[in-house]
């Protein structure tokens, strides 16, 4: 069995890898895809983080007190959404800033959630709540190699990952994603055809806040079985950025969420290794040259982005060379972990991602101000 | 004369507005106290004693005060050229990564090294920031999704700092070797955390205050916020006067970060080293209404809670946590109550005002241009 | 759909209605902060008809059509629907009693295809949005009427006159009875304006009802069947267009009560202060904005402009003072050339502007009177030294200057947004005529104030021009331009027409002018 494992591996992107990348994956997933929602309406939520670590908490203490997994579930969404009242009365009723809104919610939320940690918890060992099962899907799980990695999952799990088609789904084949989508663009035009922009938000807003709430619960009660206040470890705000390096939308965002979740993973296996696998470099070479074809044969853009597009050549050839020489080059794992968030601001400052920026981000709608 | 009297009560109100937040969020606060079965005044006087009630504890709170004081200066330098940024955290963290280049690779007296230090600081900060403001200006990148980015690289370029390039190597922990004594603000209190940077909230709140009230560029920068427009025909370029007011808001901050690093208790510099403050500093600006002035009580509020919220969970065991709880209620209600004071103030004057006979109606559902 | 129900309602109609119309406005009256927008005003339309609603800017035609669009809540009067008496209380409702509006900027996401702006509609429940439904009723649609359009196109990739068609589709589609179009035409070109024009007939002899909002008298008699004239907020007159001509509409548009007379001073002008020479700015949508315009500003002297809002003034004023850089053509002011300079050039060459936009350009509303007083004297040494500004000087000066022109405040330190209009206005005469320059730019300088204040508008501008001052006077009212200028043109699509003599013109000649009738009878 190892030595299969071994031949279908590819240095670090092994089967192990690839089951890692995918739990990793499932609760960026999940706030992301409640993100995109959120930002399609106008509303950008900097509370995720918050959002999260409350649905980790609340799921957890529910999950435990009530001994039930399901009803720890529905608490973890609960408290996601309690913060996300607050966001909307902030952000949509007050038409206070959103990013400072965001910022607060965030501070509150971590606040309390710690500070209840400490009360509860704080004089008395945790119990570990059993985590929910793996379910291993039929025929699917039985696939070599593969089946295991991909479905021997929990239920969350599968969850995320079906969201990004219902969310697709709701966003592009439904009158209500259609209001989403025109309320971030031209809130103007969602008013004039009689509907009302501001319940429109308020679903994006509570969207985001119930998903990051399972998010959390995803963390806590799914994964560990405990609660810890690091939980969520800055997984709100790299699920805002998968919602930027996927450019807002569904596909995008799982791309994205995949490419950090990939990446942990990576890092994870990495981190006891003293060189880079060239395999990685084979691996980076592949990205680079797919991205470049993507860059290349993207018709929307309009304009080709030149720079961006050298800038994309010249990594590819560089990690060719490195691919080929295979150097015993370490590089720190700080690096990997930035990777995302520089290839998030690359993506911003080229113009391609800037065009799909909902126009109305952040820019609170009322009718009357002249 | 009349002025003067509308100016006061306008600043009174607003005055009142924040005092009536800070107290109803302490008095949330002093309800999570009771809730824990601690009694108020038990409580209330715990929070004080160790806040205010040694000579440690309230050196502790003083010590607190400057980095969250020059935060808020920050937030108010860009609020005021109508720029948002929250790249706080990530510009404390590279202001203090510069710190350490200046203090452990450069031996000089202290007359000398200390303030090349502090413009290390600045200069760290300043560049960091510097990245936002260029991707604002050039690439019309939004300031607050590149600043919330930035934040997460720093941390990450910190971790790294600390561990390789840097790394004492006489211990397994993410630290620098210990920053010489010439490099390091001298004490204030001997054994206590009090450090002589205190000097730079008095300097600070000054020098902004009258940057932004009395100077040319401070003009630039308020002209630049009340409207682009505006100051194009006033003969300013928005982007150069908004990028400068990114920049030197990122040298506040980097200056922010130099305290942490050489004021703190342990001489050797950690990944870190309070980049929270970076968002603290951001709700006592709020509280303070965006005025420079009004930081000061404002950031003694927040430093006085952060002191004595830690040492409260000695004493009677109450999570610090809930400190950071009633900072984040703060913001909420500050954010709440403007708004009420802005519908307030705009009902009073459609009652009071005469005619601002312009036809808006017809243009009511233009979309801005 | 919707409306075919409100028509089934209509068996008892009211015994003062006239059960024909499709809407019929009675003694509608509407109230704003010191302003009458709307005088018991009275209109109806019949099925099958199209009317024209004719006005100057202001006159109160969007408030009304604003009403009737359910945006606001008239203070009196009453509206009826198909006969029916109604209290329309939102966009949404106007939608389900079957009235739909086109606004003047366009409510269409940019970014989604015809279809998909079309099936935006009210949904509690995400429900499903058949969107080749929708294209397949689309294409029905445009066919019936005879227009091109395909569904699946995304907005931001057709032409203006494209995206008005998805306008009109959409609220055909949504089974709107009556249309309300607010000046449609402005960025129309001649022929997409034949089109529309054929296409709105088609759809009132299908019976549905139109109600064409313009200033441009062609654009009316080319389609509308009667014209309701709106004046001050009142409506003047109602007239078949049949049994009407073209000066007698226009001279019931412009030629109103004359509030106020301010002496035109007799100053023999001296040499050419602002010289603009072939002046061409074309938008990054190659429309041209301002169309090969000349014409020269002497000492002594207020040219005027005269046109409707939208003609090319904004850019024409924004080439000159530096905002904008021109395409082609030479502006100097005096012996500068100012052709590539900035803002600043302009003031230093001693140009002075009251801008269009108060709230957007000219007064700094969050910044104190010192303050804003201040704006254009950064570089003087006089107020600033090494980097500081002295506000000794600056409020002394402010104060001097609130005194000297009659600015009523609670003090210079107050931000600017506490004072009314009328007073915010003068802050910014003042800041511009204190300086003593040249040439002073005055674009619709008295927008939004009352008499007094316009008054005082005006004996400023005098006195400038007695000093042997320059003023260019670009106004949307014809009154103001007749009062104040020696000489003035009229704009119409970014050219300016001939030179007339304010004495010698009469309003009738100039409304028609302004009407877009280049040769006028």
């Amino acid at each position: 069995m190892n030595s299969v494992i071994a031949a279908i591996g590819f240095g670090p992107f092994d089967t192990d890898w690839l089951a890692a990348a995918i739990i990793l994956t499932a609760p960026l997933l999940l706030a992301a895809m409640g993100e995109l929602v959120s930002e399609r309406a106008g509303v950008l939520n900097v509370g995720l983080e918050g959002m999260m670590l409350a649905g980790a908490f609340f799921s957890y203490l529910v999950a435990w007190k009530a001994n039930s997994l399901v009803v720890g579930a529905f608490a973890g969404i609960g408290a996601g959404l309690l913060f996300a009242v607050v966001m909307g009365l902030l952000s949509i009723v007050a038409k206070a800033d959103q990013i400072v809104s965001g910022v607060g919610v965030n501070l509150a939320a971590t606040g309390l959630t710690s500070f209840l940690f400490d009360q509860i918890f704080g004089n008395r060992a945790q119990v570990v709540v059993p985590t929910m099962g793996n379910i291993k899907i039929p025929l699917l799980e039985k696939i070599p190699d593969f089946g295991p990695a991909l479905f021997d999952h929990d239920i969350l799990t599968y969850i995320a990952f079906l969201l990004v088609p219902a969310i697709w789904f709701l966003l592009y084949r439904t009158r209500w994603g259609l209001a989403i989508r025109a309320a971030g663009e031209m809130p103007a035009a969602v008013d004039t055809a009689g509907i009302n922009v501001q319940r429109v938000r308020w679903a994006g807003v509570l969207t985001a806040g119930g998903l990051s709430g399972l998010a959390g619960a995803n963390l806590a009660i799914v994964q560990v079985g405990i609660f810890h206040q690091e939980m969520s470890a800055g997984r709100g705000f790299l699920a805002l950025v998968a919602v930027i390096f996927g450019r807002w939308t569904p596909l995008g965002v799982l791309g994205a969420c995949l490419v950090l979740g990939g990446a942990d993973a990576l890092q994870l296996r990495l981190a006891d290794q003293s060189a880079v696998p060239h395999q990685l470099w084979v691996v980076l070479t592949g990205i680079a040259v797919v991205l470049a074809l993507y860059m290349v044969l993207a018709k929307r853009g309009r304009q080709r982005q030149p720079v961006a597009l050298s800038l994309v050549a010249l990594v590819a050839a560089g990690a060719v060379v490195l691919a080929i020489a295979t150097p015993h080059v370490s590089l720190p794992d700080q690096l990997w972990r930035s990777l995302p968030y520089l290839l998030a601001l690359a993506v911003l400052a080229g113009a391609l991602s800037r065009s799909r920026m909902p126009s109305k981000l952040t820019i609170p709608y009322s009718r009357g101000e002249g | 004369m009349r002025g003067a009297v509308a100016k006061l009560t306008s600043g009174g109100l607003e005055f009142g507005l924040s005092v009536a937040v800070a107290l109803f969020a302490l008095a949330i606060a002093l309800v999570a106290v009771v809730a824990t079965g601690v009694s108020p005044g038990r409580g209330a006087s715990a929070f004080v004693d160790g806040a205010f009630g040694s000579q440690l504890n309230y050196a502790g709170t003083f010590a607190k005060m400057v980095p969250l004081t020059l935060v808020a200066l920050a937030w108010i330098v860009v609020f005021r050229a109508g720029r948002f940024h929250v790249g706080f955290p990530g510009q404390i963290l590279i202001g203090g990564m510069f710190v350490s280049i200046v203090a452990l690779k450069v031996s000089l007296p202290a007359v000398i090294h200390l303030p090349l230090v502090l413009l290390g600081g600045m200069v760290g900060g300043g560049l960091y920031a510097g990245i936002a403001a260029w991707l604002w200006a050039k690439r019309g990148v939004n300031e607050i999704l590149s600043t919330l980015l930035l934040n997460l690289v720093a941390a990450q370029i910190l971790a790294w700092w600390v561990r390789k390039p840097f790394h004492d190597p006489a211990t397994p922990l993410p630290l620098t070797k210990a920053l010489p004594n010439s490099s390091r603000w001298p004490e204030l209190l001997t054994n206590t955390s009090l450090h002589w940077d205190v000097v730079l909230i008095p300097i600070a709140v000054i020098v902004v205050a009258v940057l932004l009230s009395r100077t040319l560029f401070g003009f630039r920068i308020r002209v630049t916020g009340a409207g682009e427009q505006i100051a194009r025909h006033a003969g300013l370029a928005p982007k150069r006067v908004g990028s400068s007011a990114i920049i030197l808001s990122g040298a506040i901050a980097g200056l922010a970060g130099a305290s942490l690093v050489i004021a703190g208790v342990t001489p050797a510099m950690g990944e870190d080293f309070g980049a929270d403050y970076g968002f603290t500093g951001i709700a006592v600006a709020l509280l303070a209404r965006n005025s420079p002035i009004a930081v000061l009580p404002s950031a003694l509020l927040f430093a006085a809670l952060a002191q004595g919220g830690g040492v409260m969970e000695g004493t009677v065991g109450i999570s610090s946590s809930l400190v950071d709880f009633i900072q984040g209620l703060m913001i909420v209600l500050v954010l709440a109550a403007t708004t009420l004071l802005y519908v307030v103030r705009k009902r009073s004057r459609a009652r009071k005002k005469p005619p601002q006979a312009r036809m808006a109606p017809a243009a009511d559902l233009e979309p801005a241009r | 759909m919707e409306g075919q129900r409100v028509q089934a309602t209509t068996q008892q109609p009211p015994a003062v209605v006239q059960t024909e119309l499709a809407l019929q406005l009675v003694e509608v009256t509407k109230r704003f902060p010191g302003v009458l927008a709307n005088d018991r005003v009275s209109l109806g339309v019949r099925r099958g008809e199209v009317l024209g609603l004719l006005g100057e800017n202001g006159a109160g035609k969007s408030t009304l059509m604003n009403i009737v669009y359910g945006l606001y809540h008239p203070d009196g009067g009453e509206i009826f629907v198909a006969g029916r008496q109604v209290s329309i209380s939102s966009p949404q409702h106007a939608l389900e009693l079957g009235i739909g509006m086109v606004h003047q900027h366009f409510m269409l996401v940019p970014d989604m295809t015809v279809a998909e702006n079309v099936a935006l509609a009210p949904s509690l429940a995400p429900g499903l949005c058949r969107l080749s439904d929708v294209e397949q009723r689309l294409s029905a649609l445009s066919q019936r009427f005879g227009l091109e359009l395909d569904p699946r196109a995304v907005i931001e990739d057709l032409t203006v006159g494209a995206r008005q068609r998805v306008e009109i589709l959409k609220l055909l589609y949504r089974g709107a009875g009556l249309l309300i179009l607010d000046e449609p035409t402005a960025a129309l070109t001649p022929n997409e304006w034949e089109e529309m024009s054929r296409f709105l007939r088609s759809m009132a002899d299908e019976g549905k009802s139109v109600i064409f909002i313009s200033h441009k008298l062609d654009e009316q008699f080319g389609l509308v069947d009667r014209c309701t004239v709106l004046r001050d907020g009142r409506v003047i007159d109602t007239v078949a267009i049949t049994q009407t001509d073209k000066a007698h509409l226009a001279r019931m548009m412009v030629g109103r009560d004359v509030t106020l007379r301010v002496e035109r001073p007799v100053v023999v002008p001296g040499a050419a202060i602002l010289d603009v020479r072939s002046l061409t700015v074309v938008d990054e949508h190659d429309r041209t904005l301002v169309d090969d315009v000349g014409f020269q500003v002497h000492e002594g002297e207020i040219f005027g402009i005269a046109g409707v809002a939208g003609n090319g003034q904004s850019e024409l004023v924004d080439a000159i003072v530096g905002l904008v850089e021109p395409n082609a053509g030479e502006i100097s002011l005096g012996d500068k050339r100012l052709t590539k300079l900035q803002p600043r050039d302009f003031t230093k060459a001693g140009g002075a502007l009251i801008p269009e936009d108060r709230h957007e350009e000219g007064i700094a509303l969050d910044l104190s009177l010192v303050d804003n007083l201040l704006l254009k004297e950064m570089q003087s040494p006089a107020y600033t030294r090494r980097g500081f500004i002295d506000y000794d000087a600056a409020r002394k000066r402010a104060e001097q200057l609130a005194a000297e022109y009659d600015v009523k405040t609670p003090g210079v330190d107050v931000p600017a947004r506490q004072l009314s209009g009328g007073n915010q206005q003068k802050v910014v005469l003042a800041r511009e005529m204190s300086r003593d320059p040249r040439l002073v730019i005055a674009f619709q300088p008295t927008r939004g104030l009352d008499v007094g204040a316009i008054e005082f508008v005006y004996n400023k501008l005098n006195e400038k021009k007695k000093e042997g001052g320059a003023v260019l006077l670009i106004s949307f009212e014809l009154d103001e331009i007749l009062t104040l200028a020696d000489r003035f043109a009229v704009i119409v699509n970014g050219r300016l027409l001939q030179v007339l003599e304010s004495d010698k013109a009469d309003p009738e000649t100039v409304g028609l002018l302004m009407g877009g009738e280049a040769s006028p009878a």
